[in-house]
């Protein structure tokens, strides 16, 4: 190993110094025998923490942590942060139970300059020329902005609430305005006030608005939650049982750069010098991966597996699948083995069950050849030999795309008429995944033993699931852990770590999951679609969907809200036409939105995909009339906006925050900066414009109802009526002080399923079967009672049939191809890669057929990558993925100096960063690209050498159909063959002058923004974001 | 006389800068060249996935024989009870001398853009040289130096060399350049 330091000559060349200077340098203090007496006056040094208040909050960033951040305060402003300075409980300590202080990451360490940085928003701003010009915003007062908001408010319902639209499935009436909407956002982490949900409030007095579901995040993670598990999301154990593993694995799992919840990466790590192993599934080295992976050998199970796993980004499925037909084969060996049986009792659809029920009797067969075991070994009969299922695969070997028909702009969608391998007939052994994952045949059965046959956590992230067939990935790693045995004991469970149970809580005082904080957190009031478009009469089981019975809270999706906030473009630009761009009913049929809040967000431009397109549909004000955005510094999104309001950050306002087992106060430090507002005043303000603000928080205490207008008011009112002192055993005034509370070492630890490992007859979960399911035909039928035709009759199963209640026993269209299956499958990306890509003895797929060229006799059945969308010949041949990078989250710290120094650099490479005189005008506008700093990327050595990239790296293009971004490009043996990594957040900046890339002419996006590159297309079933690693590109030096 | 050392664990460490932006943070480093602690990150040669990763944070080491004590010829660079090496600004004219001489590049000095307070009454200079020192106002209040405090994955730790050894073990001192680096590290397999 190399130290790196910077030498120096050992003291050569001690400078003789002047005489003068000599004689003051001794005019005091050296005494103490040269140690000590130091002067501490200088203003610069930090001296002593005297006349220092110190105020502690929230580091509030809707990262995945809630961590603890100190101001400290002296004259009014914020002189620096510390973090958590309690004790520090460790399990690597020997605490059995710990109470672990609550770090904050480098992300809040920098806040600071946040707070005081000169390009901060100070003034309400309101655009008056286009949408997008930087020159057209003009300083207004609060009372001008209030009143004009308010006023286009009111005059859009008034002559749009009530009216009647006629939508294919008949007219539509609505009370409220169904063209509300109010945007999808994460710029503010705290529970209450929340910028979100007040601009949800503020739309709901009005009588109701146009609720989303889901988010950008864990969109995949909540199908499969609902449809193979039956709650909100697949979730592992309490973090702290992690040391009662005898394996942990971590799929695509980066806690230690996202932050999936405070101290993750942390007890990770405590399990891990503790002596667990660990092993992680990651498609580059990431920081979770490289520090935390230990590789698990075993001499009696014979296993040796590397400490990294990398499969090419996008066929975990794939990975997956042939760690379970390993487990199968070897131990699936008759009807009776133990394995067969523990599965049956526990996973609903791994093995065909043609007669199979539901818990309310409602047929909920598995049709012969149609389990998920059947898919598995294809057109092998070994299963029907030994008895256990009943014929081999019925599904196809290649899949469509359930796009539209119709032009848009007079272009189809480049999808239609493709198809994508599923290897329905292939048996997916783990030569075939060799071939498509990368990853070695042996490597995979040894991940496989050892998770089978050791007490694993899989810990699952959530980057896998980010891309156009991101529903398929967690559901097979799911799958895994259910038929290995790794779930309701200690030690072993698989999923999520961010739903709630990651801390620890199960004490009776837990004050995570109860009590007056939750309830603040969500909005409540009225979604005036709801229902409304979700034909029931397509389940076979509607007691599931039934809002009486606790299970339905499983198969709400759908019906409880309108639209995946993933679509909102769509529903701005196609909204009731009858017609959507991704070919979504529930957009072709829904409301058109006309009213856009984006409170603490930036989502509008920055964050969403196809940025360009993003911004000719926001450009147009006949489509949406209305955009507002409060924020702190004027980003891609605020550029689109027709008011800009200035927001106050955390410690310059009040709030609340609850995560796991803590709850957290936030006060307000310091006075914002010049006309400031919190958000909860601007939303305050607004209502008050409209007459509406004593409708606003109405809180019942002791029968009476009252109105509240002050944010710490409100939250005193929950807290004296939810916790109180009994519970909290402290006040109001000495929770703020303390700004946290918690179990301490009270905090026990959860084991998810346990009643249901006890005993799956007497505690069900809360799916259709109540079990686990392999085989969801709720999911389908969900698919098709939010308006999708689900058949595609250009395919045929083979010699079966899968069963829905549209689609009964005999049916015709039973036995003909579907665009979503009930198991989960490998389905290629749509701009993905395979690794046998480059290897000419695999068969090469032309993707208006994609299944000609499946032979299971050659090439284990496997296939190059079957690039639908013609990448490749467009010269987009390198895979750009998106990941959530260290220093930002998600894109609110994108100017912060002391942190782009760490990563940004200027055109020789060199390390650079944000200027620290900017101000507002130039985030945005031309000025802006005077600066010299660039967004790094970063391609592996062979990828570098491919390009002839400098040693250094250089400055690059990167580019396809959708945009171009101009990008610093280093070399890096961390990232995977074939892949350029990208850190999401950039702020968008187009260059003014267009530049012609390989015959085609873009505004360069110089920000690097890699939303500028990458696709909107949702996710094939659950509409989700799919924007982190769904994206080819082009790459050209500049 | 006790003398404390930094000590830094390599297997913990994900090169996050946690440790360096809370420490310009705390001292009033605004962002630019100057930065106490460095974070730095090596690659071994193995073929990716194998690909083995080097992380580094380090800082001033306080040295036994601080070599940049005895460079200064206005004596504004002392070593304090505790093994602190400490530079007085105030009596630094910024002769660059313990720049030189520090094996370790851990002092340097900020420029106009950095460091914008200039001529500060006290100072003789504009930017006198600058680095680690130890957060010795946090060490006397009891607290650990800001970067110790801040690091996410408990990685790095402030103590008398018997301690540390006593509490982590197998611990090796850093490259000594000839001036005994207070600096122990777990290093990564």
């Amino acid at each position: 190993m190399k130290l790196i330091t910077t030498r120096r000559n050992f003291l050569k060349g001690v400078a003789a110094t002047s005489g003068a200077a000599a004689l003051v340098g001794c005019s005091k203090s050296d005494n103490n025998d040269n140690w000590g007496n130091i002067e501490v006056d200088d203003p610069t040094m930090p001296n002593t923490m005297e006349g220092e208040e110190l105020y502690r909050g929230i580091a509030a960033h809707n990262c995945g942590g809630r961590c603890v951040l100190t101001a400290h305060v002296k004259g009014g402003v914020v002189k620096r942060f510390t973090t958590d300075e309690r004790p520090d409980l460790n399990m690597v300590d020997g605490y059995v139970r710990p109470s672990m202080q609550r770090r904050a990451c480098v992300r809040c360490r920098s806040k600071k300059e946040w707070l005081y940085r000169t390009d901060r928003l100070l003034y309400p701003l309101k655009q008056t020329r286009e949408r997008g010009d930087i020159t057209g915003f003009e300083r207004i007062t609060w009372k001008q902005a209030f009143n004009e908001i308010a006023d286009k408010l009111v005059a859009i319902k008034t002559r749009d609430a009530g009216r009647t639209i006629t939508t294919p499935r008949g007219p539509i009436t609505t009370t409220g305005c169904e063209g509300f909407y109010f945007h999808y956002s994460t710029g503010d982490g705290a529970a209450f006030p929340r910028a979100r949900p007040l601009s949800a409030k503020l739309l709901q007095v009005l009588g109701g608005d146009y609720a989303y579901r889901d988010d950008y995040s864990y969109p995949c993670h909540y199908f499969a939650g609902r449809f193979n598990v039956g709650e909100s999301s697949h979730s592992v154990n309490s973090m702290t049982d992690l040391v009662n593993s005898e394996l942990i694995v971590l799929w695509s799992w980066n806690g230690s750069e996202n932050i999936q919840n405070t101290n993750s990466s942390w007890i990770v790590t405590q399990a891990r010098d503790i002596g667990v192993p660990v092993v992680s599934v990651e498609q580059w080295l990431s920081k979770a991966a490289y520090t935390l992976s230990t590789g698990y050998k075993d001499e009696t199970l014979n296993v040796n597996v590397p400490p990294v796993v990398s499969p090419v980004s996008g066929t975990d499925a794939a990975l997956a699948a042939a760690m379970m037909y390993h487990l199968v084969d070897t131990y699936a060996t008759s009807a009776t083995a133990p394995f067969v049986t523990f599965i049956k009792n526990y996973v609903h659809g791994f093995f065909d069950d043609p007669t199979a029920t539901d818990l309310d009797t409602n047929d909920h067969s598995v049709p012969d050849g149609a389990s998920y075991s059947a898919y598995l070994f294809g057109s092998e009969n070994t299963l029907v030999t030994r008895g256990i299922n009943g014929a081999p695969s019925v599904y196809p070997n290649k899949i469509g795309y359930n796009v539209r028909t119709y032009t848009i702009d007079g272009e189809p969608d480049p999808l239609l008429n493709k198809y994508s391998p599923i290897y329905g007939q292939t048996p997916k052994t783990p030569e075939w995944a060799e071939r498509i994952t990368g990853v070695p045949a042996q490597v995979i059965k040894d991940l496989a033993e050892a998770v089978y046959r050791k007490k694993t956590t899989i810990l699952c992230g959530g980057g896998f699931q980010r891309n156009t067939e991101g529903e398929q990935g967690i559901m097979s790693v799911g799958l895994l852990g259910f038929i290995t045995e790794n779930f309701g004991i200690r030690g072993a469970s698989v999923g999520w770590n961010g739903n709630g149970v990651s801390g620890g809580a199960s004490t009776p005082s837990d004050p995570g999951t109860k009590g007056p904080f939750v309830a603040l957190r969500t909005t409540t009031a009225s979604n005036i679609q709801a229902m409304k478009n979700f034909d029931t009469s397509k389940l076979t089981n509607t007691a599931m969907i039934s809002a009486t019975l606790p299970r339905s809270q499983g198969l709400a999706m759908g019906n409880d809200k309108t639209f995946p906030c993933f679509m909102w473009q769509d529903a701005i630009e196609l909204g009731g036409t009858g017609q959507s761009r991704w070919n979504s009913p529930e957009i072709a049929n829904g409301p058109q939105i006309k009213v856009l809040l984006n409170f603490g967000g930036n989502c509008v431009i920055n964050q969403q995909g196809h940025v360009n397109l993003s911004a000719e549909i926001c450009k147009d004000k006949s489509y949406c009339e209305l955009i507002v955005s409060t924020d702190y510094f004027m980003n891609a999104s605020c550029l689109y906006s027709d008011y800009v309001l200035p927001a106050a950050m955390a410690f310059e306002k009040n709030f609340v925050s609850n995560q796991d087992e803590a709850v957290l106060y936030s006060p307000k430090a310091v006075q914002p900066p010049a006309e400031v507002l919190s958000d909860f005043d601007i939303t305050m303000g607004i209502a008050e414009a409209m007459g509406y603000d004593d409708q606003m928080f109405v809180i019942t205490a002791s029968g009476t109802a009252k109105s509240y207008y002050n944010d710490e008011e409100i939250i005193k009112a929950q807290y004296d009526a939810g916790f109180n002192e009994t519970n909290f055993g402290m006040t109001f005034e000495d929770f703020k002080k303390a700004g946290i509370i918690t179990p301490g070492q009270g905090a026990g630890v959860k084991i998810k399923y346990a009643a249901f490992r006890s005993n799956p007859a007497t505690a069900p979960l809360n799916t259709p079967s109540g079990k686990f399911e392999a085989y969801s035909r709720a999911a389908i039928e969900n698919y098709e009672a939010r308006g999708y035709n689900n058949n595609d009759l250009t395919i045929d199963l083979v010699g079966g049939e899968i069963v829905t209640k549209t689609d009964g026993t005999g049916s015709a269209n039973a036995a003909k191809g579907r665009y979503v299956y009930p198991i989960p499958m490998y389905i290629p990306l749509i701009e993905g890669r395979h690794a046998c890509d480059n290897d000419d003895s695999v068969p090469a797929l032309n993707a208006s057929n994609a299944s000609e060229a499946i032979n299971n006799n050659t090439a284990n059945g496997a296939t190059k990558h079957p690039d639908p969308m013609g990448t490749n010949a467009a010269g987009y041949t390198m895979r750009l993925h998106t990941w959530h990078m260290m220093y930002r989250s998600h894109s609110t710290l994108a100017s912060n100096g002391l942190l782009t120094e760490h990563y940004k650099v200027n055109s020789n490479g060199e390390i650079t960063f944000t200027k620290s005189d900017r101000t507002a005008s130039f985030m945005a506008g031309n000025e802006i690209y005077d600066e010299d700093i660039f967004e790094p990327v970063f391609l592996h050595p062979t990828d570098a050498a491919a390009v002839n990239l400098p040693e250094n790296g250089a400055l690059v293009y990167l580019y396809n159909d959708r945009g171009a971004i101009k990008v610093y490009a280093r070399s890096n043996p961390l990232v995977h063959p074939g892949e350029i990594m990208i850190g999401q957040g950039s702020w968008t900046q187009f260059e003014a002058e267009t530049t012609v890339i390989e015959g085609k002419t873009y505004r360069v996006d110089r920000g690097g923004n890699a939303n500028s590159v990458n696709n909107i297309r949702p996710s094939r079933i659950c509409q989700g974001m799919s924007l982190a690693n769904d994206c080819k590109v082009g790459i050209k030096l500049v | 006389m006790t003398q404390l050392a930094f000590y830094f664990d390599q297997t913990r460490c994900i090169a996050c800068n946690a440790c360096a932006v809370s420490c310009k943070d705390w001292n009033g480093v605004r962002q630019g060249p100057v930065t106490y602690r460095k974070v730095s990150t090596e690659f071994g040669s193995e073929a990716f996935p194998e690909t083995k990763v080097y992380n580094m944070s380090e800082a001033c080491h306080h040295c036994e024989d601080p070599a940049c004590v005895t460079s200064c010829g206005l004596q504004a660079i002392t070593k304090r009870p505790d093994g602190v090496v400490v530079i007085n600004r105030n009596k630094c004219e910024k002769a660059q001398s313990c720049i030189t001489a520090c094996p370790y590049g851990a002092i340097a000095i900020a420029d106009d853009v950095q460091e914008q307070s200039f001529g500060e009454e006290k100072w003789k200079v504009d930017h006198p040289a600058q680095k680690c020192h130890m957060c010795y106002e946090r060490l006397d209040a009891g607290l650990q130096p800001t970067c110790v405090a801040a690091c996410p994955q408990r990685a790095l730790d402030v103590n008398t060399y018997a301690v540390l050894v006593a509490k982590y073990g197998e611990i090796e001192r850093y490259e000594d350049l000839g001036t005994k680096p207070n600096f122990y590290i777990k290093k990564r397999a």
